[in-house]
């Protein structure tokens, strides 16, 4: 009888897939759920680098030790909790809901998946030398566990960064709270929010609601030439139809995130908005969204018009994820 | 008892030989020929090559014009038939004319026979035209249409510039709303048999701004998202945007 069962059992059983290699894994891992609100786009995480609780920890623990770099910098020198892991000097771009993101850095130099931009970091900017990692008393355990490996390699330190980034999510502003019936804004808050949902505000149409970003590249005017850091996009494809175009920053926090643009020329919200208000530059590669009804370039705003967009904007601001103890330095 | 173990034996063969049958062994009362079909999307303007960013086209107004994005829905793709089925699908696809991958469509296998015309939607019925009905790629998040104006999905985006001396200016034609669904209608005998099909349409997207309606930037609009007549005009003129090859 038993002999049949276990007959019936193989005979059904699914047969693998011609080229289809198991997961590297290590001992028993632990499922790691990160919670994706139902206005984000799908989380997308890739088959070889499943989030587990020991992979997060890793690259948690990676992002802040200098050890990943030959010049005593961590990620987290740039990237600072209290200001939702970006940092006014040197302005760097908020590690935040990156999991949703597909295009990275200002001038979008690496598009693809977390496990890019990280492969991209470890190998390009910190040029990490994986003989320390392998050397040291902690880190090839860690290693052992997550991925199963027996030598650290620059992979291996990009993929547990992704899992720990990924987990950089903040999903609880007031804004948040708001859409889920917890609060209710302000009548400023609210005018703002409504401005910013039409075309007289326009904010919308870039800053998408759920990740507040489409991540896609743009030119908003600020710039009559381009030269430098200034060209963009451009930077990457050499396509002059790229000059002046970067990638969509979230708003996520924003007022967390001082200064503005990717050379932190606006030191306020109230600059910012200003801008689109009436600064903006009319160049051959201006974003079409910019030329409003008769010939106009900016959104001629009254002053309490953008006193609202501003209180708007800051109830984007998410307490609970700068003062999140599982992101902290462990 | 050993009536009992045969009886078990024979329900343990049986559920093997169901359990383990393949879906493909598993023959309908009643086979419909069909064919595995793709629809293959290209752009012109006037038989001229859609090229992106670059000012080159003049509509019926005289504007001249270029583009630097298209995007839209497509949906209810239905095959008309005199002597067959009418055949519907009931898809919604996301269009992005920059991304190749978006411009091939694999659709449900169509029934064999002769059909005389198709039709389609660009944009979305009204019974899924509301906010977050489909799924939440970023795609349709980014082409979502505000709550405060009405809710639902952009039906379309194109958007590019103009000569508007002594410099250009931009344009942004934005359809959404359920008054401005555009039912295309193309009018061409089509044959479906045992070959694979590959269904060619091309939008010529001068057809948006010349029948029945003239459509100039400077008089009817340039930035046209909420402004219902320029929409309704557009949506007007897209009933012949697509041809088949």
């Amino acid at each position: 009888m038993l002999a049949i069962v276990i007959t019936i059992v193989a005979a059904c059983k699914k047969e693998v897939a011609d080229g289809e290699v198991p997961l590297p894994q290590g001992d028993e891992l632990t499922p790691y759920h990160l919670f994706s609100p139902s206005y984000f786009p799908q989380l997308m995480i890739p088959a070889d680098n499943p989030l587990t609780v020991e992979g997060v920890a890793l690259g948690r623990k990676l992002y802040y030790d200098t050890i990943i770099s030959n010049d005593n910098r961590a990620c987290a020198n740039c990237h600072t909790q209290q200001y939702a892991f970006s940092n006014p000097i040197p302005n760097s771009m908020p590690h935040l809901n990156l999991a949703w993101n597909n295009k990275f850095l200002w001038n979008g130099l690496i598009e693809g998946q977390l496990e890019d931009i990280m492969a991209f970091e470890v190998n390009v900017f910190f040029n990490t030398d994986v003989t320390k990692l392998n050397n040291s008393s902690l880190y090839p355990a860690m290693f052992k566990k997550v991925f199963n490996a027996n030598t650290i390699t620059t992979k291996h330190v990009a993929y547990a960064l992704a899992q720990f980034i990924r987990t950089q999510s903040s999903t609880n502003s007031k804004f948040d709270k708001y859409l889920r019936y917890e609060t209710t804004l302000t009548p400023s808050e609210m005018n703002g929010f409504i401005l910013y949902n039409t075309e007289k505000g326009d904010c919308f149409h870039c800053h998408s609601l759920g990740l507040f970003n489409d991540n896609a590249y743009h030119n908003i005017g600020i710039d009559s030439v381009f030269f430098g850091v200034n060209k963009g996009h451009y930077e990457v494809t050499g396509n002059s139809n790229d000059l002046g175009k970067f990638k969509t920053p979230t708003l996520r926090n924003v007022e967390l995130t001082a200064p503005y643009m990717h050379d932190g020329r606006f030191a306020t919200l109230e600059d910012v908005v200003e801008h689109y208000n009436s600064g903006v530059n009319n160049t051959s590669t201006l974003d079409p969204i910019f030329s409003k009804p008769n010939h106009l370039f900016g959104l001629q705003l009254s002053d309490q018009e953008k006193t609202d967009l501003v209180s708007f904007l800051k109830t984007l601001t998410d307490t609970t994820f700068i003062n999140n103890s599982a992101l902290t330095q462990p | 008892m050993k009536s009992s173990f045969r009886l078990n034996v024979f329900l343990l063969i049986a559920l093997l030989i169901i359990g383990c049958k393949r879906d493909q062994d598993i023959v309908p009362v009643k086979a419909e020929k069909n064919i595995s079909s793709k629809l293959l999307i290209s752009y012109n303007v006037d038989n001229a090559p859609l090229i992106f960013d670059s000012v080159q086209y003049q509509n019926l107004a005289g504007n001249n014009y270029g583009v630097t994005r298209l995007e839209y829905y497509i949906s209810n793709i239905t095959f008309h038939s005199t002597s067959v089925k009418d055949f519907a699908l009931n898809k919604i696809f996301y269009i992005d004319a920059r991304t190749p991958t978006t411009n091939s469509i694999s659709i449900d296998p169509i029934p064999f026979g002769e059909y005389n015309s198709i039709t389609l939607n660009i944009g979305i019925d009204s019974a899924n035209n509301k906010t977050n009905s489909l799924t939440n790629t970023s795609q349709n998040i980014n082409m979502a249409w505000p709550s405060s104006m009405g809710g639902g999905y952009h039906f379309m985006k194109l958007e590019g510039y103009y000569d508007n001396p002594p410099s250009t200016s931009g344009f942004t034609i934005h359809l959404g709303q359920n008054t401005s669904l555009i039912t295309c209608f193309i009018n061409k005998p089509l044959l479906i048999n045992s070959s694979p099909s590959e269904i060619k349409l091309s939008m010529n997207l001068n057809e948006l701004f010349r029948s029945p309606i003239t459509y100039d930037f400077e008089l009817d609009g340039n930035f046209i998202m909420g402004n219902e007549e320029a929409m309704a005009k557009i949506a007007a003129n897209g009933i012949n945007v697509f041809s088949m090859e």
